[in-house]
């Protein structure tokens, strides 16, 4: 009888404790990473040996529970581990990827900035002289810079935001591997197929799902559970072993991208071959190979203005001057700033100052201007000057006032250089006419040549004139009738500064005159050769080209990169779908079980009724 | 059933498609209100690379369109000045022809010079007429001081330089206004000369020489009223070349507007057949994870 009891006894605990596990399963049925547990049941042998007063015993041992499974399926989970992580890697590379086109496309585009620049050289070219023409040009060079250096600063703030967000998944990283270190400690002390020891694979099982969606990792379970991984593939660096973890450090690539340092003084390089790191590593090199063709771009686009530029002549009659500067100062106010003080940089031609810094010292009320290491440094009142830094300003400081002047260079570093607007060159520096009384059909081209060297003595003397002569041939001479050079129709007379040529059918005695470009020329051949960069193909093509490239090289990669994350976010589904079958808590099952294990319970119970009422009229038969 | 993934990933699978599908509605209902078919290069790169193309060649006509009006505008004000040029130098071959008249005394002669003499007055208002930005038409490259003016002893002389500008932004070459020597002729030969030519020829004392000297001078105010004529009638080749160029700028940009569109352009109906199903999916998606999920065994337990 005390066996029936003993059997009904084990069989309610045994559903009491399966209806606690329902009752776990149902309550964490939305925990994320928690895995469907259930009891593991098991029929017990007979405790003792036949007593000599039973007659035909039954061999009944009731039932056990002899742990807590998690209905896992480790290929499964692995499966999602990496499908998880190939969703981080892209969906990190396009999110990214996203923001660097953003920043270079659309509105920030800077196609219509450079066609409306160019648009204005093709108005100058039909009015060369016209100062709203110019100011015009000289307006829209300003908006094509401004976009250059918008863009610029855009991406160098990408750029930052990019490493500080690796760097905080290299720290994430870290601590993740120091918890999943104390899970494997704690373990190795839990009782196998005890409750705690099941929690704590969950947490492991969550720890590393969150350490391969920031990189690629390889994982190994001991027989108690414990995980050691490894960053990369079977072969990386080993970053938890236990119960210990290594720090992992960020490295930054040459190129843009990112590696990772494993161990206190970051001995072991590992690398990465997936998760978010890898896609912020593929972003950050297409971002710094947009900054690079960027700049390159921009340097490109003012050396080839400037060159053709330079090669014209002014409204007033000067030598064209460099259009575009391609340093430019910043002037940064300290955020601790409270005087009303205004300053202005300007940085001398060719000049590449080192960081400076401007300080107010109001005890003896003057300004400090000095370099960031303090190697230099001048004091005194505005205007102050150092390193081909001039500094003005206006305003009332206050005592400490600190103002930082960087030089920006490449894109961010373009700009127009205070030039009039008749200081724009758009007529040729030099200007050949034939006679009307030529009798002949030849033609006069000249253009910039060399000065003679070594210097004619005395000085040749504008104007010029070339006069063609017997059999073709042609004479240069100044105006004091000296003979500059001579040679056949259709070669280039070297003058002083310009060449020369005759070319079709002149006749003896045709005349053709050459002189500068005085002030106020209405010549538009600079305005041309200007506007001519606008189709001048360089090592990138022409300054269109080169830009629609640089937005292709940016589009293209990632297009793909979102047709590879839609992809990869249905493989993840379904993987998530497969593991959700196996591990995930459905609750028609649990209702299921609980309303069996409830029966049980209610039978078990009833049993010791029984036994209790049989045992009590035993007794009663014996009185 | 109502299955929870319990992955790391709070969200369940089914709501990741309806919140995938929601966004993909988001994106559709931005493109048909842009009516473009991408806003991004990414959406489409090589469409993106060939609308950019197209757009530039549009602006870049727009820009010669310009020009080519521009250099109209000057042609045009030229062919006025040649106009009244060849009005001075028709009115000249007429009182040349009175003037040698031998029924015309000296005093007659005095007051067909006075007209003579404004008539140069108003050739050099021509030779130096200015166009709308205020440069003078005819002096080539040094178009900010007159093209023609009288020296010391009353020769008008030329002081014009090089070739001024036209329509090269264009591509069009000789849309210039030609220079005022090949106008109105050399200092020595040309236009003015041939009213001096006259002048003097009306100051001539002497019956016989003057006889002559009307000849030399009718000669001269004939070559000159040629000259212009031609000069005009080259502008107007010129004027034709412009007017065929703009005709050619403005089909060329209807064609670049026709292929943006095709590029870049939303077909409307697919796009707003395509949102439609869209948005029925998603309310099907929603509904049947509402059905699946908001039940289980539980709610029939009593």
């Amino acid at each position: 009888m005390s066996d029936l009891l003993g059997l009904a006894l084990g069989g309610v605990r045994a559903a009491r404790t399966a209806l606690e596990t329902v009752g776990d399963n149902v309550a964490n049925a939305a925990t994320p990473g928690y895995v469907r547990r259930r009891p593991v049941l098991a029929s017990l042998a007979p405790a003792r040996a036949n007593s000599p007063f039973e007659k035909d015993p039954v061999a009944a041992g009731g039932v056990e529970v002899r742990g807590i499974a998690r209905a896992v399926d480790l290929i499964l989970v692995d499966s999602l581990r990496r499908a998880e992580s190939q969703v981080a890697l892209l969906g990190a590379a396009e999110r990214w990827l996203a923001l660097v086109e953003a920043s270079l496309s659309g509105p920030a585009s800077l196609a219509r900035p450079l066609e409306e620049f160019f648009a204005s050289l093709s108005d100058l070219t039909a009015d060369p002289a016209s100062l709203p023409v110019r100011e015009t040009v000289l307006a829209r060079a300003r908006q094509l810079a401004a976009r250059f250096n918008a863009s610029a600063g855009e991406l160098a703030r990408l750029v930052s935001d990019l490493d500080a967000e690796a760097e905080v998944a290299a720290r994430q990283l870290t601590s993740l591997a120091r918890s999943l270190a104390d899970v494997n400690a704690q373990l190795r002390r839990a009782t196998a197929g005890g409750g705690a020891a099941v929690s704590l694979a969950d947490t492991r099982d969550r720890l590393l799902t969150e350490m391969a969606s920031l990189v690629a990792i390889d994982v190994r379970f001991s027989a108690r559970g414990e995980a050691e991984v490894r960053v990369g593939d079977a072969g990386g660096v080993l970053v938890v072993d236990g119960q210990r973890s290594e720090p992992i450090l960020l490295r930054r690539e040459v190129g843009g991208g990112f590696g990772l340092a494993v161990g206190p003084d970051g001995a072991e390089t590992a690398p990465i071959l997936g998760g978010a790191l890898l896609g912020l590593t593929l972003a950050g090199r297409r971002l710094a190979d947009a900054r690079e063709r960027l700049d390159q771009l921009a340097l490109e686009l003012a050396s080839d203005l400037n060159a053709a530029h330079q090669a014209g002549v002014d409204l007033a009659g000067a030598d064209g001057q460099p259009l575009f500067a391609t340093r430019r100062l910043v002037v940064t106010p300290a955020a601790g700033n409270g005087g009303g003080a205004r300053i202005e940089a300007v940085l001398a031609d060719g000049a590449a100052p080192p960081p400076l810094r401007l300080t107010w010292n109001a005890a003896a009320g003057q300004w400090r201007l000095a370099r960031a290491d303090d190697s230099a440094a001048v004091s005194g009142s505005f205007p102050l000057s150092l390193d081909g830094v001039t500094v003005t300003g206006a305003g009332p400081p206050r005592a400490g006032d600190l103002f930082r002047i960087e030089t920006q260079q490449g894109a961010a570093g373009l700009d127009v250089r205070p030039l009039p607007a008749t200081a724009l060159a758009a007529a040729p520096r030099f200007l050949a006419d034939p006679l009307a009384s030529n009798r002949g059909a030849g033609r006069v081209d000249v253009r910039i040549g060399p000065l003679l060297d070594p210097p004619p003595v005395p000085p040749l003397a504008p104007p010029f004139r070339v006069e063609v002569g017997p059999s073709a041939m042609v004479t240069l001479r100044d105006a004091a009738d000296v003979v500059v050079a001579t040679g056949a129709v259709g070669d280039w007379l070297i003058g002083d500064g310009f060449e020369v040529r005759i070319s079709g059918d002149p006749a003896e005695g045709d005349l053709f005159r050459i002189r500068r470009a005085g002030p106020g020329s209405g010549a538009n051949g600079n305005a041309l050769a200007l506007l001519a960069v606008r189709d001048c193909a360089g090592a990138l093509g022409t300054p269109a080209e080169a830009h629609e490239a640089l937005l292709t090289a940016l589009a293209v990669p990632l297009a793909e990169v979102r047709a590879r994350l839609e992809a990869a976010r249905e493989s993840r589904n379904a993987a998530a779908e497969a593991v959700a079958e196996a591990s995930g808590v459905d609750l028609d099952r649990e209702a299921a079980d609980m309303l069996r294990f409830q029966q049980a319970y209610q039978a078990n119970a009833r049993l010791i009724q029984t036994a209790r009422d049989t045992f009590q009229a035993l007794l009663e038969a014996l009185r | 059933m109502v299955t929870l993934t319990g992955t790391g990933n709070p969200t369940t699978v089914a709501a990741d498609r309806m919140v995938a599908l929601r966004q993909r509605i988001e994106e559709l209902e931005g493109r048909i209100a842009r009516g473009e078919r991408f806003s991004r290069p990414s959406e489409d790169p090589p469409a993106h690379a060939r609308a950019a193309a197209l757009s530039r060649l549009d602006a870049r006509l727009q820009a010669e369109q310009r020009v080519v009006e521009r250099a109209t505008a000057r042609l045009n004000a030229a062919d006025t000045a040649l106009a009244e040029g060849v009005d001075v130098l028709v009115r000249a071959r007429e009182l040349a022809i009175l003037g040698a008249s031998g029924t015309f005394s000296d005093a007659d002669r005095a007051v067909i010079a006075v007209e003579v003499r404004g008539l140069k007055e108003r050739l050099v208002q021509a030779a130096n007429r200015r166009d709308e930005a205020g440069r003078f038409l005819f002096a080539g490259a040094a178009d900010a001081q007159p093209a023609f003016a009288p020296d010391e002893a009353g020769v008008v002389r030329y002081l014009g330089f090089g070739t001024g500008h036209g329509a090269e932004a264009a591509g069009l070459v000789g849309a210039a206004v030609p220079p005022g020597p090949a106008v109105f002729g050399p200092d020595d030969a040309g236009a003015f000369a041939a009213l001096d030519a006259l002048l003097a020829a009306l100051a001539e004392p002497d019956g016989e020489l003057r006889a002559e000297a009307f000849a030399v001078a009718m000669g001269r105010v004939e070559a000159a009223h040629d000259r212009i004529v031609v000069a005009r009638a080259g502008l107007g080749v010129v004027l034709g070349r412009l007017e065929a160029e703009v005709e050619r700028i403005a089909s060329g940009r209807i064609e670049l507007a026709r292929g943006l569109a095709a590029t870049q352009g939303l077909d409307l109906a697919a796009a707003i057949t395509e949102l439609e199903t869209l948005r029925l999916t998603l309310a099907a998606t929603q509904e049947v994870f509402r059905r699946v999920a908001g039940e289980s065994l539980f709610d029939r337990l009593g």
